[in-house]
């Protein structure tokens, strides 16, 4: 075993002063479990059930709450109730998939003849 | 002319240009929405709220291609950007009067000096490029990329190594644009002329009225 990490440990009963050489104390985590072992394992469970029970109360508006809860009604109502919109026959809705597509070309057409009157005109207009 | 012709079973790369994919348009004004038996249509809007998945119909057309992602990406990522290939005239508006050799080569050449939205690709009937055809950097298509190895004999060609790392950089620069009003630094004659031009722009406040100056003695 390396020697550097053989380090003897002495259980503290008070926290000691702190120092000024920066040294590394790696007292602290055992400390910790000093403390920590004073307080009842019951109050601590009792503590932190108390802590996560009012936490939305005190907390700010939780967005991600709220996406959670509209989405959670939308579910309990069925797509089909959720979807408003017009009925449509087969041969409408064909129609409509074509215009789609013909409006994009078109403006995609249209958008590209903006940009040819506002580029670089290369015959010099003087 | 700038096309290699791969092996039929070679791994898809950039700059590898297919034939008949499918370019899906959406309308969020009209979505067309199929439910069991029953078609309905209706906006975006009014459907987005759901969080459940929808079974839309969705109108296709096929379109020539170019693969767009990185040859890493284009060997292991789950899907594939393509980006669609048109007719010259339809990406380049100013090609529509253009007849001598003279100002075709002024815009092609246009690359060099200017960030345009298209890469240009030379006609070659090997490849089905019967006239002068463009990759139209703004409309990308996504396609699986295990799908479309499946489909490698639409695959038509490549570019060539000059013209493979000349598409690699107009990619990226066409990317990184950096957008700004054009019209921020122009003084106020130059205003003036590109206002007769764009009537619809908001001028800066150092180009308003008395706070124009010629910046002598600022």
């Amino acid at each position: 075993m390396n020697r550097v990490y053989d380090s003897s440990y002495t259980p503290l009963t008070s926290i000691p002063e702190g120092n000024s050489s920066a040294r590394l104390d790696n007292g602290y985590a055992q400390r910790r479990h000093g403390i920590g072992s004073t307080i009842p394992q019951a109050a601590k469970i009792t503590g932190l059930v108390i802590a996560l029970s009012i936490s939305p109360m005190t907390a700010i508006a939780d967005p991600w709450l709220a996406e959670d809860r509209r989405r959670n009604a939308g579910v309990t109502k069925s797509s089909y109730e959720a979807v408003s919109g017009r009925r449509l026959s087969r041969a409408e809705a064909l129609q409509i998939a074509q215009r789609i597509l013909e409006r994009a070309e078109y403006e995609r057409l249209n958008a590209v003849e903006y940009e040819a009157a506002r580029g670089i005109q290369w015959v010099d207009e003087q | 002319m700038i096309y290699d012709f791969p092996e039929r079973d070679a791994p898809i790369r950039q700059g590898d240009i297919f034939v008949s994919l499918p370019r899906a348009e959406i309308s969020l004004k009209e979505v067309l929405i199929f439910k069991e038996t029953e078609l309905r249509v209706c906006s975006w809007l009014e459907i987005v709220a759901s969080s459940e998945p929808l079974q839309l119909i969705v109108p296709v057309r096929p379109v020539a291609a170019i693969v767009a992602s990185q040859d890493c990406d284009a060997i292991r990522s789950r899907d594939i950007t393509l980006c669609e290939i048109r007719r010259f005239v339809d990406v380049e508006g100013k090609s529509k009067d253009t007849k001598s050799a003279k100002s075709w080569k002024n815009l092609i050449t246009q690359h060099a000096r200017i960030n345009q939205k298209w890469f240009y690709l030379p006609p070659d009937k090997r490849i089905g490029f019967d006239e002068k055809m463009a990759v139209d950097l703004m409309v990308t298509l996504r396609v699986p990329r295990a799908d479309l190895e499946e489909c490698r004999s639409l695959r038509k060609g490549r570019l060539n190594s000059v013209a493979d790392e000349h598409f690699r950089e107009r990619i990226s620069e066409f990317f990184r644009r950096y957008p700004y009003d054009e019209w921020y630094a122009l003084d106020g004659e130059e205003l003036k002329a590109y206002i007769s031009e764009y009537p619809d722009i908001t001028v800066y406040p150092w180009q308003k009225q008395g706070s124009m100056d010629d910046g002598i003695g600022q």
